[in-house]
């Protein structure tokens, strides 16, 4: 525990299979995991397992000691999670913006005493985070949010409208990105602000899925008031501030390709088909093996980069490819799934698990769109990686509340 | 062959980008795309000029031969960089040919025969080519009805319809599966020796030759077991499919490049095309397949050369896929170019053209992704 003391990675692997070892099973000693639980149960017990975590100095593995961090590398983080993965334990899913992209700004762009009022409650799974980023029309183009923040005395009052907020129903705080000068060209009048989800003016609606499933929600806020201790960064240089984030967010998709929650696999394809009896035609096979190929080349990509970040060379760009090929390779699965399933992904007709291929073929569906756009990640692509001339912006240079707006038409 | 991989460098690492450095600038020097258009007019298809400079200053045609028979004895892994930068350029060379039939000598596991014929192809006076597939396109051993006779002290006559024969016209060695009482083994034959004739075909790829081979009682000698031409042939064409996906991707990488330029400087409604999302989505996709292409062809190199357990698996997926991606990314800089892509004096086809000659050779898409799922015991 003491960070003054230097630990070996081997020291640290012991460290972490002994605090394992003494509060959970492995998997391979009982190969069944736990049922699934209502999401309110879910959340408590992620929170109790992250505080269990932090309390023995493995919640914060890479953090700053002041703040129950532990002060270690990449390669003791990746050993933690390569270990645990060996273990049944609570899934802390929902408190990963906290844990990594959220966490990690207010770390790096916070006030004293903003770090001083999230980080320990973030990292002991205290305080669940959510993104307050897109607007009804800031999608694509997040630098147009509209949402205003306006000073009060020694504080700010925000005003406007979220939408897509992920597990923003279950959150304690929300990273906010808000127009502070609206005379700046869009880029240089945005500020980022931590707001109080339950403070009096927020109004979080959950917004269903098209799989009737609630994992976003539109967020209104109406003369919210917070305390400039809760700015994240710079006034007005808030798209730097956020790029940070956007960065680490793509990261973390990228790497939910390998071992994620909801990620879904050429295998539990082949199960239910062999399930069905149906793996033997030979234009399945065909499908199921391309399958097979794509996910095994993801997975070369991936363990590549990681190789590479290990030797301290940066993988930049790649997250924008590894998102795209992670939502190419999951949009390719489950369509293949409808096609070699037939009239059994229309209607549940008890036949194995082969309904529940309905439910993914719908939410595979945001996959491309969460997170930057396939077409967001492309232009990334070919303007940063290869040089390519910009799409000739027209809404650069202007002052922000001279921008063109969508037009809204009632249906 | 287990000790040769021992303590070898691998792709990723350093000896390969000083070796790929050297190779470059040789290759990039001597296979500009005049010299291509010029040598695949020739019948030889290749310039023996640069062959011999080739072995004299760089050593590439034994790169991967044992020491102990004149070679240097490194493993596919770092040949990677070799066959990525030979495709690059389109280099028309007999390296592939001669690299797989030196290939099958050595996993014939006959010391006697490679004593005897590997020192001259290491050192580039002589080159070879494999004679397997026939008229069906298959490169595994129960593809082959060829026969040969009884042996007579390690010798058989034999009787043969070779086709898909790469580089067949101009080797001085052919390396002959043929179908023995015991079953199906790897012959020997010298190229000039009475039975044998050989005529250059019209191919696909004009940039890599092929030859149809017709044996009629020539005399070959046994390597190895009478039966050993399965196992060796799996060896073999374990690193054909890494050579070419290997190639592959340098083909892809140059189709980018070529992409990229254009996109910059061909002008349109006032705009470079590759500030069109169209084009610039295009072009995003170009690069991403043929990263996931590299990173797929490089697992493969490693994974072979380590001797990995899961080698087999992770060379069918890395074919499959390099085959496909890269044909792609050939098609869609055609495309790019438009209407001067679409013509003869343009490059771009020369490039499909490699592109998709190498997606088929050695197994195609569709025979690697059914070999993916027998590996993965589906």
């Amino acid at each position: 525990m003491n960070a003054m003391t230097a630990t070996t990675l081997e020291q640290f692997e012991l460290e972490v299979t002994g605090f394992l070892d003494a509060r959970v099973p492995r998997k391979d000693a009982s190969p069944e995991a736990p049922p699934l639980r209502s999401e309110a149960e879910q959340l408590s017990e992620a929170k109790r397992w992250q505080a269990e975590r932090y309390d023995a100095g493995l919640g914060w593995i890479m953090g700053p000691a002041e703040y129950g961090g532990r002060e270690l590398g990449m390669d003791f983080e990746r050993a933690y999670r390569r270990i645990e993965r060996e273990y049944h334990v609570p899934s802390t899913s929902m408190l990963n913006f906290g844990l990594t992209i959220i966490g990690s700004c207010v770390a790096a762009h916070g006030s004293p005493d903003g770090r001083e009022k999230y980080l320990r409650q973030l990292y002991r799974g205290e305080l669940v985070a959510c993104q307050l980023f897109s607007e009804p029309s800031a999608g694509s183009d997040l630098a147009g949010v509209q949402t205003r923040a306006v000073r009060d005395g020694d504080g700010w009052i925000l005003n406007g409208q979220k939408v897509w907020t992920s597990n923003g129903h279950n959150s304690d705080v929300g990273e906010c990105v808000c127009r502070t000068d609206m005379d700046a060209p869009k880029h240089k009048g945005i500020t980022i602000f931590m707001v109080d989800m339950h403070a009096p003016g927020v109004d979080v609606r959950p917004l269903p899925d098209l799989a009737g499933e609630v994992h976003f929600n539109e967020v209104f806020l109406t003369d919210v008031r917070i305390g400039d201790e809760d700015r994240l960064g710079e006034v007005n240089s808030g798209w730097h501030t956020l790029n940070t984030s956007l960065m680490n967010e793509r990261s973390y998709v990228a790497e939910s390709n390998e071992g994620g929650e909801h990620v879904l696999t050429p295998e539990m394809l082949t199960e239910t088909l062999q399930g069905l009896g149906a793996i033997d035609d030979p234009t399945i096979r065909d499908g199921l093996a391309d399958l097979y190929v794509r996910f095994g080349v993801a997975g070369y990509v991936t363990s590549q980069a990681r190789r590479k970040l290990e030797r301290g060379e940066t993988p930049g760009a790649e997250m924008s490819m590894s998102k795209l090929t992670y939502s190419e390779n999951q949009e390719r699965l489950v369509n293949f799934a409808a096609t070699a399933l037939g009239a059994l992904i229309t209607a549940d007709s008890g036949q194995g698990d082969s309904f529940a291929w309905a439910r993914n073929l719908l939410r595979a569906r945001g996959i491309r769109i969460a997170g930057g756009t396939d077409e967001i990640q492309r232009t990334i692509l070919g303007e940063r990686v290869l040089g390519l001339p910009r799409d000739p912006a027209i809404d650069n240079s202007i002052p922000f509340k001279d921008i063109p707006r969508s037009v809204r038409r009632t249906q | 062959m287990s000790a040769i991989g021992a303590g070898r460098v691998t792709a990723l690492g350093e000896i390969a980008d000083e070796l790929r450095e050297s190779v470059h600038g040789f290759v990039q020097s001597r296979s500009t795309e005049a010299e291509v258009r010029r040598l695949m007019e020739t019948d030889e298809g290749f310039d023996p000029s640069v062959w011999a400079q080739m072995a004299d200053q760089l050593e590439l045609p034994g790169m991967t031969i044992p020491e102990q028979f004149g070679g240097s004895g490194f493993e596919i892994d770092a040949q990677a960089v070799v066959f990525e930068e030979m495709g690059a350029a389109l280099m028309c060379s007999p390296y592939l040919s001669t690299v797989l039939a030196a290939e099958a000598l050595v996993a014939s596991g006959d010391e006697e025969a490679c004593a005897e014929y590997l020192p001259a192809i290491a050192s580039g006076e002589r080159r070879a080519a494999l004679a397997v597939s026939e008229r069906g396109g298959r490169w595994d051993a129960e593809g082959v009805a060829a026969a040969a006779s009884e042996l007579d002290g390690g010798w058989a006559s034999l009787d043969a319809d070779k086709s898909f024969v790469v580089d067949g016209h101009t080797a001085d060695l052919l390396v002959v599966a043929a179908r023995t009482p015991a079953g199906v083994g790897l012959f020997a034959v010298e190229a000039d020796a009475d039975g044998v004739s050989r005529d250059a075909v019209a191919t696909l790829d004009l940039t890599r030759k092929q030859a149809h081979v017709v044996l009629r009682g020539a005399r070959g000698r046994l390597l190895g077991a009478p039966d050993g031409a399965s196992a060796a042939l799996a060896h073999v064409n374990q690193r054909a499919a890494i050579a070419l996906a290997c190639e592959s991707v340098g083909v892809a990488t140059t189709c980018l490049e070529m992409s990229v330029q254009y996109a910059k400087d061909r002008v349109q409604f006032g705009r470079p095309i590759g500030s069109f999302q169209a084009v610039k989505h295009k072009c995003a996709e170009m690069l991403r397949l043929t990263e996931q292409a590299r990173a797929a062809a490089y697992e493969a190199a490693v994974a072979t050369a380590a001797g990995a357990t899961e080698a087999l698996l992770v060379t069918s997926v890395a074919k499959a896929y390099c085959s496909e991606a890269c044909s792609w990314v050939a098609a869609e800089n055609i495309h790019v170019h438009g209407g001067i892509g679409y013509t003869w004096e343009h490059s771009a086809h020369l490039y499909f053209r490699r592109a998709k000659s190498n997606e088929q050779l050695f197994g195609g898409p569709l025979f690697h992704r059914a070999a993916v799922l027998e590996q993965l015991g589906v």
